[in-house]
């Protein structure tokens, strides 16, 4: 065998045992020109793992985002409705990359409570931002400022300039949409594997349905779902509301629209988009950035624990739920995960509204893996 | 009514047993076949059943695990729809299987009434609620049994009726 | 196992749940002992859901009264049948969630008609418990109709009407009918399935989901229940006080004796009755809180009255597409009305049925369903009547034992020929809008009332000759019994009980904490 194929074959073996492997390592050795050479098998196992990334990727900001919603004390106000579209579509996305996965007899690991599971704070999985800190927090300008960052745009932002405490006007954004690109990187390698190696893909333990758009087994349709996570979110290429239109804005000009405390809406006398109309900013519950490892026993008064060990309880079921969805469980499992969601807040609400003792600010939910 | 020896054998009008018995992989795969060609008959699904499966797998789950168990009556199904097959090709085996059977109506006394009534039946009752209703009439956004999921935030909820203003006072 | 409760509550449906959680929400150690004569029914199954959806078949159906267990001996005949669920979580299992506020004439029924019954209580009274019922029960509804007057808006948005509504919402406007959006009872995790009787995502209030959590909260150490254990007996130690309940548990055959400071029945409109007639000792010998003959009289529910109206096309192909109406209308549930008989107007909720499922099923080819979906349609508008409870109607127990081990029951229920001409009546009103629909009348007719909205049959009064509880729901002439079912209502009105109920309920707890606290 080639030196070079002998090369990509210890690179694939190596990134397959390892236990923190990057995005960026995956997408190096899908892209790799002497790929082709390793076997079906090799090849099919680094795809089951790099699509194990990307559902990792989707999982993990979506505790973020649900706590800056259920901080909004109306939950009909605009800026809560927006933000749970998002949280909608990044379900939705989980759920595509999920069927990904179980169309190759891959099954998403998302329950780990190793010290490789997902714990707040945490940076994005795969390494993709280094920079970046995802924070359990009440919604907040500092909040906004994250999220804008993690769904920044591949391509160039419309409607005007965009400058947030990553990347100040001031500094060159060379790095700006690295971590975009990186991601979006990420799916069209993944795009490309499947088109390259014709895996079979078997519908059996694929979910549709509730937030799961579509059944993944045929590599075209690898192709659509690859294309609705890009459209609406991380990774994203052209997504400015002039090709999306208003109703289907992405979630970074949705955050926007929430942070400038402006609605994006067409003007008709140039037919650009622009930032018009006043959106206020919402009322919220002052839940402060849940400090690492969570609030403990010992810390909190009775009440209070209990709000939070039910929280990480439920939270704990629904993620072993939504893991099962793609296994045995099957499409039960994910209605019942669906239900096990609303019944999150249920604790993390109330847990909103109680004020900390001797700090300025409101408890929330951990999300704790027990 | 349609079939042989299979088909047209006497069984009691109760609930085929099937506890303690199993599904192989070639029954399931045969079951789902049979699924499929409901929406080859009556073409109401978009593309393919492919994305009903997960329904499906479901319902078959929850009627052969728990009590009592289908597993009886979906095996018998297996045997009465392949005889149709032996007998009558494919494509006329499911035509005359879905629309036009010849089985009498009251209690099933046959195999084959047996895997009208507890299987055929209940698949077209899944296929429908899963989104088969949406190929008959007009644009109608819900039905009994249809769960929206993430649809709901691109499409309505149901029809809706809009009045204008002046209708409204 | 605790010698003394502080509560014991028998039954465990929305009222003896909504109690409980009120008073463990004012002190998590209180000591409740609840006893449900059911079997617990598992909600949310796969199972249960795909056999709901294929056969019509719910899993808590076999608890329903079979002919035998409760007959109706009166000229109407008086459907207990599918009325309620034995089971822990009882009847909120099957409802149908809709949830409207009684009005405030429904109050003073006797002083506006002379007939019926009059509360010892005013809708001002029940109004701040009916906001807190709403947000608990999570109703939905349009807060700008303004059929009755409320301090706080709903608690979320009202479920719009669909399309297959508006040809009957236009001839409401045309014949003078204010159109409304039902109220319903849903949480936001409500996923339109129209499976409500047996909700997969349990979208729809259930006493029994609240039930768990309140076992489940780990602060609850003295909250208890038991299921198939029906209640046999109250035992006095006097006139004035209740010594013990007695009860058999089911599965054992045991007979057991337990003892609160202070019992609650919220057994529902026919066991709460049933038990008191039941208790009879030598301080009530016709039965605990019986010496005017008052339970199980008045008893009431609701009849449904109904007009088909046929049209030949259906260009539109509109199916119902919910499993409650979405349509309603309160025109005529007014003080106006009350001596004619209200109506609680509301559109059928299964049609246009168009069953898909059985077209396909019945051997017809695609063009044939088509053809099918877009021709002759029926909608339907009914109707709720309110009824005025009557002495002579009444609910009786009778040798024997049900499946449960609950005493066997007959009602004896009729009408008066007034009454019977003016639901005539209110079937023209309802016709007008069939016929400004432009559909061609099927039928106009009147269903016997179906138990589900049964009251009157321990009411409320001012004195023990008036009704079997006071103001407070605790019963006349006795210090530690209280009742809270549909029984307790003096009028039924023309809608729905359990908002109702649910608001007493919370109002009942208010009352609980502060005799506890000494006020």
């Amino acid at each position: 065998m080639k030196a070079a194929q002998q090369k990509i074959q210890r690179k694939v073996s190596s990134l397959l045992a390892a236990k923190n492997p990057t995005v960026a390592e995956h997408v190096a050795c899908l892209t790799h020109p002497d790929l082709p050479s390793l076997s079906a098998g090799e090849r099919l196992a680094l795809l089951k793992q790099t699509l194990g990334q990307a559902v990792s990727l989707e999982f993990a900001t979506i505790p973020i985002y649900l706590c800056a919603l259920w901080s909004i004390k109306n939950n009909l106000h605009p800026a809560a409705v927006s933000i749970r579209n998002v949280v909608q579509e990044e379900m939705l996305h989980l759920a595509l990359a999920c069927n990904m996965l179980a169309s190759i007899g891959g099954r998403p690991k998302i329950y780990d409570t190793t010290k490789t599971g997902l714990r707040y704070p945490t940076g994005l999985p795969g390494g993709v931002h280094p920079e970046l800190t995802l924070k359990l927090s009440g919604l907040t300008d500092d909040a906004l400022d994250d999220f804008l960052e993690v769904e920044l745009p591949a391509s160039d932002i419309d409607i005007e300039p965009y400058s947030n405490k990553y990347t100040p006007a001031d500094k060159d954004d060379k790095h700006t949409h690295d971590h975009a690109h990186t991601i979006g990187a990420l799916y069209d390698a993944i795009a490309e594997e499947f088109q390259s190696l014709k895996p079979e893909m078997r519908p059996d333990n694929q979910v549709s349905g509730p937030l799961s758009w579509f059944i993944v087994d045929k590599p075209e349709k690898v192709e659509s779902a690859i294309h609705w996570i890009k459209t609406q979110g991380e990774g994203a290429i052209d997504t400015s509301p002039k090709n999306t239109g208003l109703k289907k804005l992405s979630h970074f000009y949705r955050f926007w629209e929430i942070r400038k405390r402006q609605k994006i809406e067409k003007d008709e006398a140039t037919g650009k988009y622009v930032f018009k109309s006043p959106l206020e900013f919402p009322e919220v519950w002052p839940m402060v950035v849940v400090p690492k490892g969570g609030y403990q026993k010992k810390d909190v008064s009775e009440d209070v624990w209990v709000l939070v060990s039910k929280f990480d309880e439920t939270y704990t079921k629904l993620i072993k739920l939504l893991e099962t969805a793609w296994g045995e469980g099957g499409q039960g499992a994910l209605w019942h995960a669906i239900e096990t969601m609303f019944d999150l807040e249920r604790y993390a609400i109330p847990l909103m509204q109680i004020p900390i003792p001797g700090e300025i600010g409101n408890y929330g939910p951990s999300f704790r893996l027990l | 009514m349609i079939g042989n020896v299979i088909c047209q054998d006497k069984v009691d009008s109760g609930f085929l047993p099937g506890e303690g018995q199993e599904l192989s992989h070639q029954n399931r795969e045969f079951l789902w076949r049979l699924f499929v060609e409901i929406g080859k008959c009556w073409k109401n699904v978009k593309w393919d059943s492919s994305n009903l499966k997960s329904s499906w797998i479901d319902l078959i789950k929850a009627k052969t695990e728990f009590a009592p168990s289908y597993t009886g009556e979906y095996i018998n199904a297996t045997y009465v729809v392949q005889e149709l097959i032996d007998m009558y090709g494919e494509k006329d085996a499911f035509h005359k299987l879905f629309l036009d059977n010849g089985i009498p109506s009251g209690p099933p006394t046959t195999r084959l009434a047996h895997a009208k009534k507890y299987v055929i039946d209940e698949f077209i009752k899944m296929q429908v609620l899963a989104s088969g209703f949406k190929h008959f009439g007009g644009p109608n956004s819900n039905y009994h049994g249809y769960v929206k999921g993430s649809r709901y935030t691109l499409m309505p909820e149901v029809r809706e009726f809009i009045e204008s203003i002046e209708e409204s006072k | 196992m605790k010698t003394k409760y502080d509560y014991i509550i028998v039954g465990s449906g929305v009222a003896g749940t909504t109690i409980s959680k009120g008073l463990l929400e004012h002190d998590r150690n209180i000591s409740i002992l609840m006893l449900e004569a059911g079997p617990v029914v598992e909600a949310k199954t796969r199972r249960g859901w795909w056999d709901y959806i294929t056969l019509d078949r719910t899993p808590y159906a076999y608890t329903y009264d079979l002919d035998w267990e409760a007959k109706s001996i009166g000229k109407i005949n008086f459907i207990t049948s599918g009325a309620r669920v034995k089971a822990y979580g009882g009847s909120t299992m099957h409802w149908g969630a809709w949830a409207l506020r009684f009005k405030p004439e429904d109050f003073h029924l006797y002083t506006n008609t002379g007939e019926g019954g009059d509360w010892p209580i005013t809708y001002d009274d029940l109004e701040e418990y009916y906001c807190k019922a709403e947000e608990y029960l999570s109703v939905c509804g349009d807060d700008s109709e303004n059929w009755t007057r409320r301090s706080k808006p709903y608690t979320m948005p009202p479920f719009k009407w669909t399309a297959a509504d508006g040809v009957m919402v236009q001839a409401f406007r045309k014949v003078g009918i204010k159109p409304g959006k039902m109220p319903i009872a849903r949480y936001r995790k409500c996923m339109t399935t129209g499976t409500c009787k047996y909700c997969p995502f349990g979208s729809r209030f259930s006493a029994q989901y609240v039930l768990d959590d309140l076992r489940e909260d780990v602060r609850h150490k003295n909250f208890t229940v038991r299921p198939n254990c029906v209640v046999t007996q109250i035992i006095c130690s006097s006139r004035e006080k209740i010594e013990a309940i007695e009860y058999i548990d089911s599965t054992t055959g045991e007979t057991i004796r337990e003892h609160a400071d202070t019992y609650i029945i919220c057994s529902g409109s026919y066991e709460t009755p049933k038990l008191l007639m039941k208790s009879r000792n030598s301080y009530w010998e016709n039965g605990i809180g019986n010496d005017h003959d008052l339970l199980g009289r008045f008893i009431i529910s609701h009849s449904m009255l109904k007009v088909r109206g046929w049209t030949p096309k259906n260009p539109e192909k509109w199916f119902q597409e919910y499993d409650f109406p979405t349509l309603m209308s309160r025109t005529y549930d007014t003080e106006e009305q009350q001596k004619k008989g209200k109506i609680f107007l509301f559109k059928n909720r299964v049609l246009p049925d168009i069953d898909i499922a059985s077209l396909m099923i019945a051997g017809k080819t695609p063009a044939q369903i088509d053809d099918i979906v877009s021709g002759p349609m029926e909608l339907e508008l009914q109707a709720f009547m309110e009824e005025k409870g009557k002495f002579e109607n009444r609910l009786q127990i009778v040798p024997g034992k049900d499946r449960f081990g609950l005493p066997r029951t007959t009602v004896n229920f009729n009408r008066t020929d007034e009454e019977i001409a003016n639901t005539d009546d209110r079937l023209n009103i309802m016709k007008t809008v069939i016929d400004a629909m432009g559909y061609k009348i099927v039928y106009a007719k009147t269903e016997d009332p179906g138990a589900h909205h049964t009251t009157g049959t321990c009411r409320m009064g001012n004195t023990p000759a008036e009704g079997v509880t006071d103001q407070n729901l605790k019963v006349h002439d006795i210090d530690n019994l209280y009742l809270c079912s549909n029984g307790v209502f003096p009028t039924g009105s023309a809608v729905n009980p359990t908002l109702t109920l649910t608001a007493l309920c919370m109002r009942l707890t208010d009352h609980l904490i502060a005799q506890s606290n000494g006020h």
